[in-house]
C-alpha cells in the first residue's frame, strides 16, 4: 500500500534497545531528541513499545543475558523495518571483544541495515543514521 | 489584592518572554540542510600521511580496541584501520614517531556495509640479501641509516650490512673475526 509506505517515510517511530552498551550511546540517542538537534522534525518519535515502531536503535554489544531478548524485540517490530546500528561496540564489538559474556556485534543476530560508527557517535551522525534509513524506506517502495 | 497584583507580574513576565523568544534566533540546529562541522581539537576519522609513514606499527602495538593490523604479504606491509572498531581515543597519534597519524574533525561515518570503512597505508618490506628473510621497511631502514651517518663507517659495507638481517649480522662479524679482518 503506498500511503502506508509514504507514512512510514514520513514519520518512522523508533524504539531504542540498549544491548549492553556503556550508556555513552544511550545519552547520545536522547541528546538527539533534545531540542537542540530535534528528530522530530522528521517526524521521528520514540516509541515505548516495539509493536509500535519502524525503526529500531541499537547499541552496544550483544550480552548473553540480552541475546534472547534481542531477538524477541526483532521479531515484535512489525515488518517491513530498518535496524540502525549506534556506536562502534554494536558495530564490531569494539573494546568488548573476545570478553566471556559477549555473543558478537548486533549483524550476528539480526539482520542490520545502517551503521554509525563512533564512541560515542555525534548526534550528528546518528541523524545522518537516520537519514540513510529514511533512504531505505523510499528504496524498498520503488522496488 | 496581593495575589492579583501577582499573577499580573507572571503575566508580563510571560509576555517579555514570549517576545524575547519572538526576536531570538532558533535554538534548534538546521543539521542536515546546514553543516556543523566539529571544534577544533575534536577527535574524529583518523587519517595517515603515506609520505611520513615508516611502518614501525606503534600505532598497531598502542591501539586499545585493536582497529589497527598490520599485515605483511610477500613484500608488502599493509597497515589498516577500521572505522568500525575504532574508539577514537588517539592513542595512535600520540605514539607515531613520525606523527602520520592525525585524527580529523570527520565524524560522520555512516555506511550500509561496515567492512567498507577502512583505510590502509601499503609499505615495502626488505629482505635479507644473504638468507631472505623480512627485515623490516625501506623507509625504517633508510630512517635508522640516515641516524647513524656521523659514525665512521666505509660507505659500501655500511649499505651491505644494513641488507642483512639480524643473524646474518652476527654470522658476518664472527667471519669478519675468525678471518682476522678486524
Amino acid at each position: 500500500m503506498k500511503i502506508f509506505d509514504w507514512s512510514r517515510r514520513k514519520s518512522p517511530w523508533a524504539f531504542h534497545l540498549n544491548t549492553g552498551s556503556c550508556n555513552n550511546c544511550d545519552i547520545e540517542i536522547v541528546d538527539v531528541l533534545t531540542p537542540r538537534f530535534d528528530v522530530e522534525r522528521f517526524g521521528i518519535l520514540l516509541q515505548g513499545s516495539p509493536r509500535h515502531a519502524d525503526v529500531l536503535l541499537v547499541t552496544g554489544p550483544v550480552t548473553r543475558q540480552v541475546l534472547p531478548r534481542l531477538k524477541r524485540v526483532y521479531e515484535q517490530v512489525p515488518k517491513p523495518n530498518v535496524v540502525v546500528v549506534v556506536g562502534t561496540c554494536a558495530t564490531s564489538t569494539g573494546c568488548y571483544e573476545g570478553s566471556y559474556n559477549i555473543v558478537g556485534p548486533v549483524d550476528r543476530v539480526i539482520p542490520v541495515d545502517v551503521y554509525v560508527p563512533g564512541c560515542p557517535p555525534r548526534p550528528q551522525a546518528i541523524i545522518d543514521g537516520v537519514v540513510a534509513a529514511l533512504g531505505k524506506f523510499k528504496a524498498e517502495r520503488s522496488n | 489584592m496581593k495575589v492579583r497584583s501577582h499573577l499580573k507580574t507572571v503575566k508580563l513576565r510571560i509576555i517579555a518572554e514570549v517576545l524575547r523568544s519572538l526576536a531570538s534566533r532558533a535554538y534548534t540546529l538546521k543539521y542536515p540542510k546546514i553543516a556543523s562541522p566539529a571544534p577544533e581539537g575534536f577527535r574524529g576519522k583518523l587519517e595517515y600521511d603515506i609520505e611520513k609513514c615508516t611502518g614501525c606499527a606503534a600505532c598497531v602495538q598502542n591501539c586499545p580496541a585493536s582497529a589497527l593490523k598490520s599485515i605483511s604479504e610477500g613484500n608488502r606491509l599493509t597497515i589498516e584501520v577500521w572505522y568500525g572498531k575504532c574508539i577514537y581515543c588517539g592513542r595512535c597519534e600520540e605514539v607515531c614517531p613520525e606523527r602520520a597519524i592525525t585524527l580529523t574533525t570527520t565524524y560522520s561515518l555512516v555506511t550500509g556495509r561496515k567492512e567498507d570503512i577502512k583505510s590502509s597505508v601499503q609499505l615495502e618490506i626488505n629482505r635479507c640479501s644473504r638468507c631472505g628473510k623480512p627485515i623490516a621497511t625501506a623507509k625504517q631502514i633508510d630512517k635508522v641509516r640516515l641516524q647513524v651517518k656521523d659514525l665512521i663507517l666505509p660507505e659500501d659495507y655500511d649499505a651491505y650490512v644494513s641488507s642483512l638481517c639480524q643473524d646474518c649480522r652476527k654470522t658476518l662479524q664472527a667471519e669478519l673475526l675468525l678471518s682476522g679482518r678486524i
